[in-house]
């Protein structure tokens, strides 16, 4: 999950090359992923969507989620193609209970 | 109010919440937990939800309910963690001046509520569990 990138100005200059984003991980993700939240460090630019494609690779169970599953960052729904801040707390949302009572 | 919690529901204080003087009609929906979803014996439901979220997402479904039937008040909340079966798991209530309002606007925030909040059921049965909504 932790990536880092070098390059000649990155290395010269004094701040990080990574943002950090805090995940919460709900029913089948905290399942398939462990855990209810972690931190994650990714490169700045990234989107919601971008960092559910890659948590989810490799898991199928997550993978067949992912045209379904919705964005909250910060608690408010997002589209998911706007790029994550540092600090931001995002949370995938699969689908809901929903269903017939 | 709305609420989502570990704690048991009170129907009480919904209706207390919901109640005044210019409400003809209350409506109380109550879902519960069924010992049988799609041929399967249920054991019990785990729910799980972004609490913060989950609770905005209400607010705004009874406040769009609100402005849709004049005079309608609502309130709503949502159990979370292991529940039994014959447990409820989410009370609407829905006050308005005349009963037909009610049970439409009733209608509205359980239904809505269920398609939008970001709010998880497994469904624990015989020999497996499965999340609903995941597309089995």
């Amino acid at each position: 999950m932790l990536r880092l990138r070098y390059n000649l100005r990155d290395m010269s200059a004094t701040n990080s090359t990574t943002i950090t984003v805090k995940l919460l991980l709900f029913a089948q993700f905290r399942e398939a992923l462990g855990g209810k939240e972690r931190q994650i460090e990714v490169d700045p630019g990234t989107t919601p969507r971008e960092l559910l494609a890659r948590v989810s690779a490799g898991t199928v169970r997550l993978e067949a989620l992912q045209a379904v599953t919705r964005f909250l960052v910060n608690s408010e729904f997002v589209s998911g193609d706007e790029p994550l801040l540092d600090g931001d707390e995002l949370a995938f949302v699969p689908p809901v209970a929903g269903g017939l009572t | 109010m709305y609420r989502v919690s570990e704690e048991p529901l009170s129907l009480d204080e919904l209706l207390r919440d919901v109640s005044h003087q210019g409400a003809g009609a209350v409506v109380l929906f109550l879902g519960v937990v069924r010992d049988n979803n799609e041929g399967r014996d249920v054991n019990y439901l785990e729910y799980e939800a972004h609490e913060a979220a989950a609770e905005a997402s209400m607010r705004r479904i009874g406040e769009e309910a609100e402005s849709r039937w004049p005079g309608a008040r609502i309130a709503a909340s949502h159990r979370t963690g292991r529940l039994e079966i014959g447990e409820p798991s989410v009370i609407v209530a829905a006050s308005a001046p005349h009963r037909a309002e009610a049970f439409e606007a009733a209608r509205y925030v359980i239904d809505t509520l269920k398609a939008e909040t970001p709010i998880w059921k497994k469904e624990v049965f015989e020999g497996g569990e499965v999340w609903i909504g995941e597309g089995a």
